[in-house]
């Protein structure tokens, strides 16, 4: 009975006097953004992390508008964990990192070094594996200084644009921590990351293209003008627009947009000698067209023909690219372990040279579903002939 | 239960003196200034003395000069002295004669009389009459039947309860036409302020069980002071330490004759216009009488909307605090930058600014409740507008804890039950101090306390927390359709 009653305020002790370790107010913590990590110098990396800077209410209000809602802490160091240990120095509160969207990688960084850079990502608790991974052209930093275009932060601004640029143009695709590891930790140890470039002629960022990357290093990239038809194969096309150019020397072409697309990747062994077979399949409805009459359905089926051909020209031209590389950015080794796994084990070794050679067969299918018109409009060719 | 009831009172019996009997009674109603002792002498010659005794708040003037008409016609007819008057002959009187429809009762000791004067009996002594005859005059001054203020419908009948009792048993009798509707009468019940009390039970429906230990705890009664109903709940409860109301209340007559064709116990007091319904269950208080009369999906809607009421004022706030304080990473990137900017530069830690607010808001509760009605209505303006918006200028709170407590206030007040209501406020803060030293964990630690404290608790025998903590997949389905909310299952204890 004295036990029961000394329980309460043995209780409210306990937990008014001690506390969690975790427990920090909203105003003790600095919630990152984004990470760019540049090279520092010699064995040096430089970790710029983008902060959020929380305007006060309370502040003048004239101020809001000239004051960015962030602020970049600019740090060098041998080891990424112990540059962001010591951002607390410069801004005296906690970096967060649970809202972290973007972690930008100079490709010169990546072209030496990848691994040893993401481990640390891949054991803080607080990091999530949803982070998108972005390769950048030139120095990472520069991504994160100025002003963003809509957004209040640079950081959410670039992941703005990665995600509708995968989602929405299909000119590169969203990798996220979990994405790359998966690539990286599969047979095939390979991945796609998407790239963001500074166009100097317009001043502004652009994200499109794909990086391959391996492992230890970054070790080619895909253009953006390619960079569809390597998403086609990989199967993470999500929607987009994809040009056709007219027969002849004039410099118009003609565009479809993808309604649905699907990929099927079947690699088969004989003997010790592997291929593969890759089907791609297109749905599509007509979204332009300059040079081309289609008056029946034979006219449709010659477009359809004629894209099918266009497609599997650059597509082979993408998979000479990969080939070369020895990137295995599609998966087959993996596949191919998956389905024989005891003959992966004796190929695994000599894996990116057979790749590299094999014989891959590409089956490509485009289908019109749709000409967006009952009757030839206006400006259609009736009679051009 | 007579000798308890008046303990001073010696329970002495009528003698025949008449005027001894008076004198007592004029020393037990010693400074008692209104009641009336009245001496009539009657008859041709002024030889029958007789006295009336009455209280004349209570009774109703009109009473006594029927006596006296009475009293004129017994005179007529008498023969001997007043030892010949046997009860039938006052019976005969009464009944054939003269105070034509009124109940009467014949006492033969002074405490029954005493108690009966207060009830606003009027009391009639005679000469060499060794008993007394009391009737009811009791005339109480009524208001007319309203719809209730507490529980508002936007449809149903408008009928509410009154002060009067036999009125609001005349209500439910018209709601429940059938024998099976028992009523039973305590008349004088408490210590000291021996109220007439009614409990009423539809036979056969109400459990056996229930019934019985209703009516073990009800016979403890007379060692209670009983003001109005709700102080009934005291002697029925099971347990008094915890903050879950066991009773519900209603205004609404058709509220009560629901709960009686569910197998309820109700308890309603003479002078209160409050109907206790016993036992209640947990599901109960989240219910209203409205949600019968809906279709049924929007039942189905509404009780939803209750019980996600029920969370929100609850765990709001302490939600609030274990998310600003230990889950960031919980909140959606966008929110959790706007909930910083409104953060930055508020002196407080995240549970002081919720403990400081919470604090405002029952105080401007109690004063709105308080207040006469035109005053409460500029409290809850200067409350909600002028304070709300100084304390987020002034920097004590910000703008995402005044729509949290407001919020938490707001789902307080959609709870139908008043008194459950008041539980989940005492029931906030214990929660916002788990969230402030253990977050999300303490959170959940708190939870499980109360679900083991749901599940324990019992209402006149029957688990509290019944289709949820015995888990009973039929009955808690029918929590959300109005028709099929039946008593208590078969296996209920």
């Amino acid at each position: 009975m004295k036990a029961a009653r000394l329980l309460p305020p043995l209780i409210a002790v306990a937990l008014l006097l001690s506390g969690c370790w975790s427990q920090m107010e909203m105003t003790d913590r600095a919630f990152v953004l984004a990470l760019a990590i540049d090279k520092g110098g010699e064995d040096e990396l430089e970790a710029t992390v983008q902060i959020y800077k929380p305007i006060s209410q309370f502040g003048p209000p004239s101020g809001q508008g000239q004051e960015q809602s962030f602020h970049n802490v600019t740090l060098r160091g041998t080891s990424v964990s112990n540059i962001i240990r010591n951002t607390k120095t410069v801004t005296g509160r906690h970096s967060q990192f649970s809202h972290i969207r973007l972690l930008l990688i100079s490709d010169e960084v990546a072209r030496e070094r990848l691994a040893d850079i993401l481990d640390f990502f891949y054991r803080d608790p607080e990091i999530r594996l949803g982070m998108s991974v972005m390769i950048a052209r030139g120095r990472a930093r520069d991504y994160l200084v100025g002003r963003p275009i809509i957004e209040n932060t640079l950081g959410s601004q670039l992941f703005k644009q990665l995600d509708f640029s995968s989602k929405l143009a299909g000119k590169t695709l969203n990798t996220t921590m979990l994405d790359l590891a998966f690539g990286l930790k599969s047979e095939s140890e390979s991945a796609m990351l998407p790239v963001i470039t500074h166009e100097r002629q317009y001043n502004q960022d652009v994200v499109r293209g794909i990086a391959l990357v391996k492992p230890d290093r970054m070790v080619g990239s895909i253009p953006p003008d390619m960079a569809p038809y390597l998403l086609l194969m990989a199967d993470r096309y999500k929607y987009g627009l994809l040009e056709i150019p007219c027969r002849g020397d004039n410099e118009l072409a003609e565009t479809i947009e993808v309604l649905r697309s699907d990929a099927k990747i079947s690699p088969r062994l004989e003997g010790r000698s592997p291929s593969a077979r890759i089907e791609v399949r297109i749905d599509a409805s007509i979204n332009e067209l300059a040079c081309t009459t289609i008056r029946d359905m034979a006219d449709e089926a010659a477009f359809a023909e004629r894209a099918r051909q266009y497609f599997k020209e650059r597509m082979e031209s993408v998979l000479g690219t990969l080939r070369k590389r020895k990137a295995d950015a599609l998966g087959i080794g993996n596949r191919l372990y998956s389905r024989h796994p005891g003959l992966w084990r004796k190929i695994k070794s000599e894996w990116p040279e057979i790749y590299a050679r094999m014989p891959i067969e590409l089956d490509v299918k485009v289908y019109i579903r749709n000409s967006k018109m009952m009757k030839p409009g206006p400006f259609s060719r009736i009679g051009d002939n | 239960m007579n000798n308890q009831s008046t303990p001073s009172i010696p329970n002495l019996p009528i003698s025949t003196d008449a005027v001894q009997n008076i004198n007592r009674l004029k020393d037990i109603f010693r400074q008692c200034d209104d009641i009336a002792f009245e001496r009539i002498a009657a008859g041709p010659d002024m030889v029958c003395t007789a006295w009336i005794v009455y209280c004349e708040s209570l009774a109703d003037q009109q009473s006594t000069s029927d006596i006296l008409s009475v009293l004129q016609k017994m005179e007529m007819r008498r023969r001997g002295n007043g030892m010949s008057i046997s009860s039938r002959t006052i019976r005969e009187w009464f009944e054939f004669q003269g105070v034509i429809d009124r109940s009467f009762y014949v006492h033969e000791t002074l405490d029954s009389v005493v108690r009966m004067v207060l009830q606003g009996h009027v009391v009639f002594f005679m000469e060499q009459w060794d008993r007394a005859v009391s009737f009811n005059g009791l005339k109480l001054e009524t208001r007319g039947v309203e719809e209730p203020s507490a529980e508002r419908a936007a449809i149903g009948p408008r009928e509410g309860t009154v002060e009067n009792l036999s009125m609001n048993i005349g209500m439910l009798r018209m709601r429940l036409q059938t024998p099976n509707f028992k009523l039973v009468r305590i008349p004088h019940a408490g210590r000291l302020t021996g109220k007439e009390i009614v409990y009423g039970y539809l036979e056969g429906v109400v459990p056996a069980p229930v019934l019985q230990r209703f009516q073990e705890r009800i016979g403890q009664i007379q060692n209670q002071d009983i003001i109005d109903t709700t102080m009934v709940e005291n002697v029925i409860q099971d347990s008094g330490r915890t903050p879950f109301p066991q009773c519900r209340y209603t205004e609404r007559t058709d509220a009560a004759a629901l709960a009686l064709l569910e197998g309820k116990i109700i308890v309603m007091t003479q002078g209160s216009g409050v109907v206790l319904i016993c036992p209640a269950r947990f599901v109960e208080f989240l219910q209203s009488i409205e949600d019968q009369y809906h279709r049924p999906a929007f039942t189905f809607f509404i009780r939803l909307l209750r019980f996600a009421a029920f969370l929100i004022a609850l765990l709001l706030p302490s939600i609030y605090v274990a998310l600003t304080t230990f889950h960031t990473e919980l909140i959606p990137t966008v929110l959790l930058l706007a909930i910083t900017n409104t953060r930055e530069g508020i002196p407080f830690p995240a549970v002081l600014e919720v403990l400081i607010m919470e604090f405002f808001l029952e105080l401007l509760r109690e004063a709105g409740i308080r207040l006469p009605k035109a005053v409460g209505s500029a409290v809850s303006i200067v409350g909600a507008l002028i304070i709300g918006q100084a304390a987020i200028d002034s920097g004590i709170a910000s703008p995402i804890m005044i729509v949290v407590v407001a919020l938490t206030g707001i789902a307080s007040f959609s709870i139908p039950q008043y008194n459950f209501a008041i539980a989940l406020r005492l029931l906030k803060v214990p929660f916002i101090l788990l969230a402030a030293s253990l977050g999300g964990f303490g959170i959940m630690i708190g939870i499980i306390l109360l679900l083991m404290h749901l599940c324990s608790l019992r209402t006149l025998g029957d688990p509290y927390f019944d289709p949820i903590g015995p888990f009973r997949p039929r009955r808690f389905a029918g929590l959300f359709k109005a028709s099929e909310m039946p008593g208590p299952g078969p296996d209920a204890s």
